[in-house]
């Protein structure tokens, strides 16, 4: 190799010694894209080659100074105004060329460029490599490594692809911490196959539930099944199968499942309502990458009410929970058509794009138990009842940005009855609360004029959401307030090292919302079917502000038409929406 | 002209930045704009966490912006990523920088201190800038992570939850609600990850 390398610079030499008349301009520069390890070396045999001038910090040849010899830099610029006799090498910097600088070797850079050329006066080539020249020093010698980006870079492709490549393993997860199953702990073997013809996924999960002291008995165990076969990837058509006996939430979008986790595990808050569902399913979904996904699914599935439980919590762990009410049992069947369309720029951190979740439910039971509600809410039966049902939800987010600094962000959110009998316990719905109209508590009472839970001012345990219909909109400014909570001064010492890195905002927000029945009560007393959407001046709207650190947002919400409420913290993880 | 965070140019020294630099008026047509770093692997736990092994992943993403009408529209956005790697054999740092399916080696360095130095200095990437005379704007984020120890991650999954190190029977699953806990209040106040972002001011090509 080095007798190679000498040829190499030889060839160099001889070719730099043939040019009699000096070379001038930009025309003679060699630049090269690639800087492959035989270059790399034969650069590191010329740096070491006996050297004039050698230096590893910037360094300048004035325009009255000669050196009688050849130049040797590394990571550092090299600035020439006078005249250098042998040969220029500059390991990863720059060359600064002024006007009337004279080399009358070579230059060869690596990792930096050359700027002057045009009044400057060469004997020989000039090189330049693009890329930075992979090295490191024995004694005062710099000798090249191979450069090792190329395995790097498959290493990341291969990091990036680790969710997608084939896979077989036993998997621990857990679902949300709550208290009617406490920590579910879920075990199971996950299978995914990439073939030719699209994805295959197999997940089975076993459940078992933390409540009563992980004691084992059949309300703590459960269990989830599901095979997915996706033609075409990421765009494709899937076909799947669900079976499973899990408990599930009422409704889960005033939260996400993480706040409603640490709400319960922390606080012993826990705000959302379950039930027990035990069934199986099919599916057949259209999908385009992460962006759109339309699903028909068909299930039959038996509800059954759950109790809440006693599970532990960090703190008020002498609190008794909020009693979960007892929803409707019985089997149902279930014919459901869901879309998710997400064109969001950053699904962390969206500044722009549209997020839209919808879905249409068409649900039959031949015998359902109703749950107690308020009379107005639905009429009480003695014994399971024949129901048949349609209902719909539509959740249509939009993130714009005004400005460099701000953003403007809209939801709203409608859902309900759309035919047929009245709604089962587990289909209606409410607002107030955190994650909808903060200005007023979780399942606030609001007396007869219910509009949060359409209570009809009667007390049933837990609190159940009683509404058939729900509309609410949210809207919300944030703007950059350049400013970082901590730093990370003083922590390259150690010791106190803790710091927290994200763009701080501040957000001001109004939100207004009210859930309604199809049937209200008349001036008279009596009872009568709801013919439109309730007036304006019924909803409920509050108004806040708050300070929002990406991951974590603290805000202060005030109720605009309960003017008694008190002002509200409410603490995030991440956005409100 | 460019906007930093954190624009405090005393404390720019010491603290993690990031900046978007248009090119000169003539140039901003045809060239795009530079990206720099500064100290963003000052951290200690992340050079004790890349000295033991973990690679630190720095994910850049420049969007240029159009800032006409009611709202502004993103009208293009480039990714990329810079990989910086310890090997214990050489005692050396290595840095790549990966646009699409190119790698380019930044160097390889025995001291982190020039790490910092080589992923620091400018870059342009590969990006075509407007040519429509409307008003524009560049938003650059970089997000840095220490690969297989995001533990945000975790706490995420933790509460959702799904527990990566119990996966191979290496914690016994019922201590994993006061780890989570643990971590939850570390690494979401910590920031297992950082994020960064800067601006440049509105422009026409």
């Amino acid at each position: 190799m080095r007798t190679w390398l000498l040829g190499w610079c030889l060839a160099l030499g001889a070719g730099a010694a043939a040019r009699t008349a000096a070379a001038q301009g930009a025309d003679s520069v060699q630049r090269v894209d690639s800087l492959s390890y035989d270059d790399a070396a034969a650069v590191a045999y010329l740096y070491n080659l006996p050297a004039a001038l050698r230096a590893t910090s910037g360094v300048t040849i004035a325009a009255d100074q000669t050196v009688d010899g050849n130049v040797a830099v590394l990571e550092a610029p090299l600035t020439i105004a006078g005249h250098v006799t042998g040969r220029v090498v500059v390991i990863n910097g720059n060359v600064i060329l002024h006007p009337g600088a004279r080399v009358d070797g070579d230059v060869t850079i690596t990792g930096g460029t050359i700027t002057g050329t045009d009044s400057a006066t060469f004997g020989g080539t000039i090189t330049v490599y693009r890329p930075p020249m992979a090295y490191r020093m024995e004694d005062d010698r710099v000798v090249a490594v191979h450069d090792e980006s190329g395995s790097i870079l498959n290493w990341f492709r291969r990091w990036k692809r680790r969710h997608q490549r084939n896979e077989n393993r036993i998997v621990v997860t857990g679902g949300t911490y709550n208290r009617v199953e406490g920590f579910p702990v879920l075990i199971g073997p996950s299978i995914r196959r990439n073939g030719a013809l699209g994805r295959f996924q197999l997940d089975a999960r076993g459940i078992y539930r933390s409540a009563d002291h992980f004691t084992w008995k059949a309300e703590n165990l459960g269990y989830t099944a599901r095979a997915d076969m996706q033609f075409g990837v990421p765009r494709g058509v899937a076909i799947g199968v669900e079976a499973f006996d899990v408990v599930d939430a009422v409704e889960a979008w005033h939260l996400r499942d993480n706040e409603i986790g640490l709400a319960s595990f922390f606080l012993r808050r826990d705000y959302r309502d379950y039930y027990n569902r035990k069934g199986a399913r099919g599916y057949v979904a259209l999908r385009d990458g992460h962006t759109a996904d339309l699903t028909l699914s068909y299930g039959e599935e038996r509800w059954h009410p759950r109790a809440a439980r006693d599970p532990f919590t960090l703190f008020r762990n002498s609190d008794t929970w909020r009693a979960n009410p007892v929803l409707d049992a019985g089997n149902v069947r279930l014919l459901t058509g869901t879309l998710t369309y997400d064109t969001r720029n950053n699904v962390q951190n969206p500044w722009t794009g549209w997020l839209i979740t919808a879905s249409v439910e068409h649900g039959w039971s031949s015998a359902l138990t109703l749950g107690p509600t308020a009379p107005l809410a639905r009429a009480a039966a003695a014994g399971p009842v024949r129901v048949r049902y349609t209902s719909g939800f539509l959740d249509a987010r939009r993130y714009n940005r005004v400005s460099p600094r701000g953003q403007l962000n809209l939801r709203l959110v409608l859902g309900g009855w759309l035919g047929g009998d009245p709604l089962p316990l587990e289909r209606r719905l409410s607002v107030g609360g955190s994650g909808t109209l903060p200005g007023y508590d979780f399942r606030q009472s609001l007396g007869g004029d219910d509009v949060l839970t359409c209570s009809d001012g009667v007390a049933i345990p837990g609190t159940p959401a009683q509404c058939e219909r729900l509309a609410l909109v949210q809207a919300e400014y944030r703007g950059d307030l350049h400013l970082r909570l901590f730093g990370g001064a003083g922590s390259e010492q150690g010791g106190w090292s803790w710091s927290f890195y994200h763009p701080l905002q501040w957000v001001a927000f109004i939100d207004a919302g009210r859930g309604w029945l199809l049937h209200e009560r008349a001036s008279d007393g009596s009872i009568v079917r709801r013919s439109s959407i309730p007036p304006l001046d019924t909803f409920r709207s509050d108004v806040g502000l708050g300070l929002d650190a990406e991951v974590i947002g603290v805000f202060l919400a005030k109720s605009l038409t309960d003017s008694h409420n008190d002002v509200n913290v409410v603490v995030r993880l991440r956005h409100r929406f | 002209m460019a906007l930093a965070a954190p624009l405090a140019p005393a404390a720019a020294q010491r603290t993690a930045s990031l900046a978007v630099t248009l090119p000169a008026p003539a140039d901003r047509g045809r060239e795009a704009p530079s990206i720099q770093t500064a100290n963003v692997l000052r951290d200690q736990n992340f050079r004790e966490l890349l000295h033991s092994g973990f690679p630190a992943r720095l994910h850049y993403r420049l969007e240029l912006w159009s800032a006409g009408g009611f709202f502004d529209d993103l009208r293009k956005q480039i990714e990329w990523d810079v990989i910086v790697s310890y090997n214990p054999l050489e005692r050396r740092y290595l840095a790549t920088r990966i646009e699409g399916d190119k790698a380019t080696s930044l160097g390889s360095y025995d001291k982190i201190e020039k790490v910092e130095e080589a992923i620091g200095r400018p870059f342009q990437p590969s990006f075509t800038p407007p040519a429509r005379r409307d008003r524009y704007y560049y938003i650059a984020t970089l997000d840095v992570e220490m690969l297989s120890v995001n533990d945000l991650d975790e706490v995420q999954r933790w509460l959702k939850g799904e527990l990566r190190p119990a996966v191979h029977g290496e914690r016994n699953p019922g201590t994993a609600i006061t780890r989570g806990a643990k971590t939850l209040m570390t690494r979401l106040l910590g920031g297992g990850t950082r994020h960064y972002q800067a601006r440049s001011g509105i422009f026409r090509p």
